[in-house]
């Protein structure tokens, strides 16, 4: 029983994270940095992304505007930062009001007393 | 960081990138890596182990590389078109391949058929058609297969929106097969061998002063035994086949696809040529209708026609069997 519990919540978790993902990317990116570090600071706050998502979906959300690169050389190693455009910024308010929405309609609905 | 794995791994990711992507996606890469290193290992060199566990945490390349050119969960043919594209293939495949072996089956006739009617003649003659079959198998696949691969790029849609009003009605429940049908097939069958191997000269007419004249010559014919023989077995079993499932099946229509070309090959053996008729027969009948060419044809052919009605009488049969045992999705 404990086993098939488990299965469940391991198979629920990529499905929500899958959602937010790109929320979580456009928030931590009004500041630029650069995806090793987004990688940490994610895990970090409970949200961990795998390099072989996060990278790919770093360039994808470059070409579709909402996002913009530039390489840093000054560093010991070159490295690639990313930062959210103004449109990313838009994208991010209307995604976040549809978050607070969605987030308000789950816990009335994980709230509400069973009838 | 330089490491011949690291190398290796790198390469076998960005390779199949579209150019202007590969150098990017190089230096982003390696210096992930290198990050990855550096937080596993601190200052300290990284190890042969240290490369393998970061390179293995990234997954298999070809992933990377499919997540990186956006051709994740692309396919050939996709979900939305894959059941329609199975559906065709079922159709399509049985006809070309059954069509193709009835085409070769003609092609044999017309340059006058195999050498002989021995074991290896008849063996030429139904490796013919079943090697076309094969070829047309093949030929109808690559093609369909093409044609939903162009659908599936275009995202063609098919008026999924008024899916109300195109409904199919539903099935009218008459797939049953009536017992008597494969009897009575099974009955021809036999009485057919029986007639063409035992009694051939009962075909044939009266005349005037000849007395009863075969159509057929006698001692041809019986040299025929075997595929007439193969023939009759494979029409009993077939209809055998047909009784006992008692409905149109997918089962059914697939025997009656492996059986026919066969049973046509062996009737193409046994009939192909005008050796069968007796010669007697056609000049008493040349004599009756003297100028008429057109009454002088049909008997001096009528081997071929025979033929001809046997071919069109199998494919027809193998067509309705799949059309029935499709129609009741069997």
């Amino acid at each position: 029983m404990d086993k098939e519990l488990g299965e469940i919540v391991s198979g629920f978790l990529p499905e929500l994270r899958r959602g937010t993902v790109l929320l979580c990317v456009l928030a931590k990116l009004r500041r630029p940095a650069y995806g090793y570090q987004l990688i940490t600071d994610l895990a970090d706050t409970g949200m961990p992304v795998e390099a072989n998502t996060l990278y790919p979906l770093l360039r994808r959300l470059e070409a579709q505007g909402l996002l913009e690169s530039s390489w840093n050389t000054e560093g010991a190693k070159p490295r690639k930062y990313y930062a959210a455009t103004a449109f990313g910024l838009e994208a991010l308010s209307a995604l976040k009001s549809q978050w607070q929405t969605a987030a308000q309609n789950m816990s009335n609905i994980l709230e509400e007393e069973p009838s | 960081m330089n490491h011949e794995l690291i190398d290796r791994y790198i390469y076998a990711v960005t390779r199949r990138l579209p150019p202007k992507l590969r150098a990017d996606v190089e230096q982003e890469l390696r210096s992930l890596i290198s990050d990855m290193l550096e937080a596993r290992c601190g200052a300290a060199p990284p190890g042969e182990k240290d490369v393998r566990a970061a390179l293995t945490e990234l997954g298999a390349p070809d992933k990377l590389a499919a997540k990186y050119s956006g051709d994740e969960g692309k396919a050939l043919i996709g979900g939305e078109y894959f059941r329609m594209y199975k559906f065709v293939l079922k159709l399509v495949l049985p006809i070309a391949a059954g069509g193709v072996a009835f085409a070769s089956v003609l092609s044999l006739l017309l340059n006058g058929g195999p050498e002989s009617h021995t074991l290896a003649g008849i063996a030429a003659a139904v490796l013919e058609p079943v090697g076309g079959a094969f070829a047309g198998l093949i030929q109808a696949f690559a093609a369909v297969t093409f044609i939903f691969a162009v659908l599936e790029r275009k995202k063609v849609d098919f008026g999924g929106g008024n899916f109300l009003d195109t409904l199919p009605p539903m099935p009218v429940r008459d797939e049953r097969v009536k017992p008597w049908e494969p009897i009575a097939g099974m009955a021809l069958c036999a009485a057919m061998a029986l007639l063409f191997l035992a009694f051939p000269q009962i075909m044939g007419g009266w005349l005037d002063g000849a007395g009863w004249i075969p159509a057929l010559d006698v001692t041809v014919m019986r040299g025929f035994w075997l595929p007439i023989a193969l023939w009759a077995v494979l029409g009993i079993g077939k209809e055998a086949l047909r009784l006992a499932e008692g409905r149109y099946t997918k089962r059914l229509a697939v025997a009656a696809s492996v059986a026919n070309p066969v049973i046509a090959a062996c009737a193409a053996v046994a009939f192909r040529s005008g050796r069968i008729m007796n010669p007697l027969f056609l000049a008493r009948m040349g004599e009756i209708f003297g100028e008429e060419a057109l009454f002088n044809t049909l008997f001096a052919k009528g081997h071929l026609i025979f033929l001809g009605i046997v071919m069109f009488a199998l494919v027809l049969e193998v067509v309705t069997f799949w059309v029935k045992a499709r129609k009741y999705n069997r």
